[in-house]
């Protein structure tokens, strides 16, 4: 369906995607994760049209559109703040692409309708869009771009503006109409729970370049790089004395999550709890082993209670769950 | 027995209010009384003779006819001018947009009769351009820049200054990415400027438009320098019937003017409350400028900006080199031979050449001082009680700025021709004083304005503490308060002395032999053959540019924009 050949992509001098290469398949929800100024905005503005590739190729659907303009790709886009026209009701933001591709005006009427229905925003179809709320915007700005018959909807981040509890909705939201409607979504965020929770599949980005690309399961439990493993979810770098005192003989970098290790009177290794953050269903217990920090995921509340600061206990690291990296200790894998 | 503070203060609380009482009574509801009785009553009786007198005269309906022809074609022309410096600014990708936004920024700098007399230098009878066409052309008549072509033309590149300010800012805050969103829908860029980008701006283009329109209407100094002796606007016609001796035909077609004005004012305001549009954004995604792709269009687009760039700056460049240029070479000369100091050292010199300048100076020190002790003390007031007094203590000096200024001019002449009891039996008119009295009229309106935002966005927890703290309201304003807004006053005095130095209406109407003020000087320069005179009149002009240079980077840096200078 999409596919980016040899992406290369320079702002003046500087190179922000330097050679990326990438397929997303027919319906697929395809998410670009990557912290801010990593490149992913701007691979998704290339693929719309609003930045020009260096060199390299964007095929869509079979065809070369590397140097259409924007207006020809047949690429909807839902911006960050959904960038609905303020002057228009509903009815008018969803038909402005077909009233440009001057279809007939019956025509116009049924396909807006049937999108309408299909959005569930056909009872507001005369409002304006500062009548409606954040979901029901989002919802208009899908539809403006599916009326055309848009097989390929990008996302910019668009649930970066609202709290978290509207956000878990709209995410729930964007996935039922994905589904519902088939189209392809990539969806461009720097929230891992976002992207791990809504994606088919997902790539990490990293200074521009593609660390990994799989499944949610593939790059939490199997992470390509440390920049992923570090990025994505919550991971205790381990130091020498820790790899030693677990037998390790690997010189490169480990990491452990916090989940996979545990606190007990009965554990091998010795350590101090230094610190207690409450979450409620989940919570973090920083612990000290030899002058390093740990952090640790403990569940429910019973396991907390008998934890205080300063005290003295146990802990076991889960030895299959150790993520090895060749990659040297010394060299910073943020960069 | 020695006074208490509190009760110092509380005495010079009343003494306050009685003398602002006097100021409103005397200087703002006596004049519109005048006004009001010169047009409607005569004899005795309420009388409609100079309604139907003007109605008869040809003069009169010739002005109202011009200044309607004027306004309307106005609105038009600075409209595309405006919109297209602010595509050429803001959205299109040309070439050299430094240069360009300084030359499209002259308007702010080149108002009234300093403008007038500037385009009168480069277009005018002796104008540098005329003889530079002449010596291609020489059929081209000494008089081929005047009348209402001249007046047109003016205004089409001295007022476009809203638009530089105000449909900037506008554009600015339109989403891009909209325009985006409307390409990806499949719209091309000029689709995606008409359909999204122009409706949003309709709010701003509409409300400078009016703006225009109250400019237009109540044109002075332009139409008196460059419409020619036989070309009369309204507020022009308004001076020569008062001049005329028929005060009550002035008062009448003040009145009309007013009027007109006061809807202009009106229907900006139900403009500006229904809001405009801002897109909404969080973070909005900043203009990206359109390149042109068509390479004809591209060109043209080019050749207009640069052309309007250039008629826009040529009589500034002009005044300003030439101020420098020896007398005899100003009325001869398309380039200077020379350069020197002389004309400068002439002004500052002292004698006559100084005397304009001393007398704008000075009585623009006066009526800012006055008008910033009365908006402190109603803006003080009214944010301190909010009551029906101090409301209506702050509609009664707002109002002067819903009144054009020929109409308080005769309202302060009328009111106080002769001797009046609310100043102790003295006259007015004639005197030094009335002149910086209608200046102190006209300033009054926006220092209110700007003072009462500068006292709305005083942080009321600073004040609370200093209350938490033990002090005083005196304390609180002299420690707290007054410290926080004196950037603000100073500006603001700034701004309206810059207003005042190159007025023209009120003082067309008020000046005497004891106050001739620079504007008139410059007026009467303009019309002078004497190349000393004119010499003169281009140091004026200059440092009074730089003058309002100096103020509006200072106000913009604060973010206070520009004073509505009439």
């Amino acid at each position: 369906m999409i596919s980016l050949q040899n992406l290369q992509i320079c702002y003046g001098e500087v190179e922000v995607v330097p050679d990326l290469s990438l397929d997303i398949e027919k319906g697929e929800f395809f998410t670009l994760l990557g912290p801010s100024g990593c490149g992913k905005t701007t691979v998704l503005r290339s693929i719309a049209g609003f930045v020009n590739a260096k060199s390299g190729k964007i095929i869509l659907d079979g065809q070369d559109v590397t140097h259409q303009p924007a207006e020809q790709r047949d690429v909807g886009i839902v911006f960050q703040n959904y960038a609905l026209f303020p002057h228009m009701t509903v009815r008018d933001n969803v038909a402005f692409g077909l009233k440009v591709a001057k279809k007939k005006s019956n025509e116009i009427k049924a396909r807006v309708g049937r999108i309408l229905e299909a959005t569930g925003i056909a009872e507001h179809a005369g409002k304006k869009p500062d009548a409606l709320s954040g979901g029901q915007q989002q919802r208009v700005a899908i539809a403006r771009s599916l009326v055309m018959g848009t097989q390929v909807l990008l996302f910019d981040e668009p649930l970066s503006n609202l709290d978290a509890r509207v956000r878990d909705d709209m995410r729930k939201e964007i996935k039922r109409l994905q589904r519902e409607l088939d189209f392809t979504a990539v969806f461009v965020t720097h929230d891992q729970d976002e992207a791990l929770s809504m994606s088919d599949r997902l790539l990490v980005f990293n200074k521009g370049n593609a660390d990994q690309i799989g499944t949610s399961d593939d790059i939490y439990s199997r992470p390509a790089t440390p920049f992923v493993c570090e990025f994505v979810g919550a991971s205790n770098k381990m130091s020498p004395e820790l790899k030693a005192a677990l037998g390790l003989k690997n010189k490169g970098l480990a990491y452990i999550r916090p989940e996979e290790i545990r606190l007990s009177d009965h554990g091998a290794l010795p350590v101090i709890v230094r610190d207690i953050d409450f979450l409620g269903p989940t919570s973090f217990v920083d612990v000290q082993f030899q002058g390093e920090i740990l952090r640790v995921l403990v569940t429910g509340t019973d396991a907390l209670n008998k934890l205080s600061v300063g005290q003295e206990i146990k802990m076991d690291v889960n030895p299959e769950k150790i993520q090895l990296f060749d990659i040297g200790a010394d060299e910073d894998v943020q960069s | 027995m020695k006074m208490s503070s509190h009760s110092v203060q509380k005495s010079l609380y009343y003494l306050g209010i009685a003398l602002i009482l006097w100021v409103a009574v005397s200087f703002i509801y006596t004049p519109i009384f005048a006004v009001l009785t010169n047009a409607f009553v005569a004899d005795g009786t309420v009388s409609f003779k100079s309604a139907s007198e003007l109605a008869g005269s040809n003069r009169v309906r010739g002005a109202i006819t011009n200044t309607i022809i004027v306004t309307v074609f106005s609105v038009v022309t600075v409209n595309i001018v405006g919109i297209f410096q602010v595509a050429v600014l803001e959205y299109l990708s040309v070439r050299g947009r430094r240069i360009l936004k300084v030359a499209y920024a002259m308007p702010l700098v080149f108002v009234s009769v300093v403008a007038a007399t500037g385009y009168n230098f480069t277009y005018g009878q002796t104008g540098v351009l005329t003889r530079v066409i002449q010596s291609f052309f020489p059929a081209l008549p000494n008089d081929w820049f005047s009348g209402i072509f001249a007046v047109i033309f003016a205004h089409t590149f001295l007022l476009t200054s809203f638009h530089y300010l105000f449909l900037r800012a506008a554009i600015r805050r339109v989403d891009y990415s909209l325009v985006e969103a409307a390409r990806s829908l499949g719209a091309s860029n000029m689709r995606a400027f008409v359909s999204v980008v122009l409706p949003l701006l309709l709010p701003t283009i509409f409300a400078t438009s009016l703006l225009v329109a109250y400019k237009s209407l109540g044109s002075f100094a332009i139409p008196a320098v460059l419409g020619g002796r036989r070309f009369d606007m309204v507020a022009e016609l308004i001076l020569t019937l008062n001049s005329l001796r028929r005060p009550d035909m002035a008062a009448m077609l003040s009145i009309g003017l007013g009027i007109v004005v006061i809807l202009c004012i009106l229907l900006m305001q139900r403009i500006e409350k229904r809001g405009s549009y801002g897109g909404g954004a969080k973070t909005p995604v900043p203009i990206q400028r359109i390149v042109l792709s068509n390479p004809i269009i591209n060109l043209v687009t080019h050749a207009a900006a640069y052309l309007v760039a250039l008629i826009q700056l040529l009589p500034v460049v002009l005044v300003m080199i030439f101020s420098f240029a020896p007398a005899k070479s100003i009325i001869a000369e398309v380039i200077p031979s020379s350069l020197s100091l002389t004309n400068y050292i002439a002004v500052f010199s002292g004698g006559d050449a100084f005397t304009p300048l001393k007398n704008s100076l000075l009585m623009g020190g006066i009526a800012v001082s006055l008008g910033l002790a009365i908006s402190l003390f109603v803006v003080i007031l009214a944010n301190r009680y909010k009551n029906r007094f101090t409301t209506g203590l702050d509609l009664t000096f707002m109002l002067p700025w819903v009144l054009p200024a020929p109409f308080i001019a005769i309202g302060l002449i009328t009111a106080f021709a002769t001797p009046s009891v609310l100043l102790g039996n003295q006259t007015l008119l004639g005197s030094f004083w009335i002149l910086p009295i209608g200046y102190a009229i006209v300033v009054i309106p926006l220092m209110i304005r700007v003072l009462r935002a500068a006292f709305y966005s005083l942080d009321p927890y600073q004040l609370e503490a200093a209350r938490a703290l033990g002090a005083s309201p005196f304390y609180r304003f002299m420690r707290v308060t007054l410290p926080a807004i004196t950037p603000v006053i100073v500006l603001v005095a700034g701004m309206n002395i810059n207003t005042i130095l190159s007025e023209y209406s009120m003082s067309a109407f008020l000046f005497n032999v004891n106050n001739k003020p620079l504007s008139i000087a410059l007026f009467e320069g303009a019309r002078s053959t004497n190349p000393e005179q004119a010499a003169i009149n281009l140091v004026y002009m200059t440092l009074i540019m730089v003058f309002s240079y100096f103020i509006i980077s200072v106000a913009d840096r604060y973010g206070l924009g520009r004073s509505d200078s009439r």
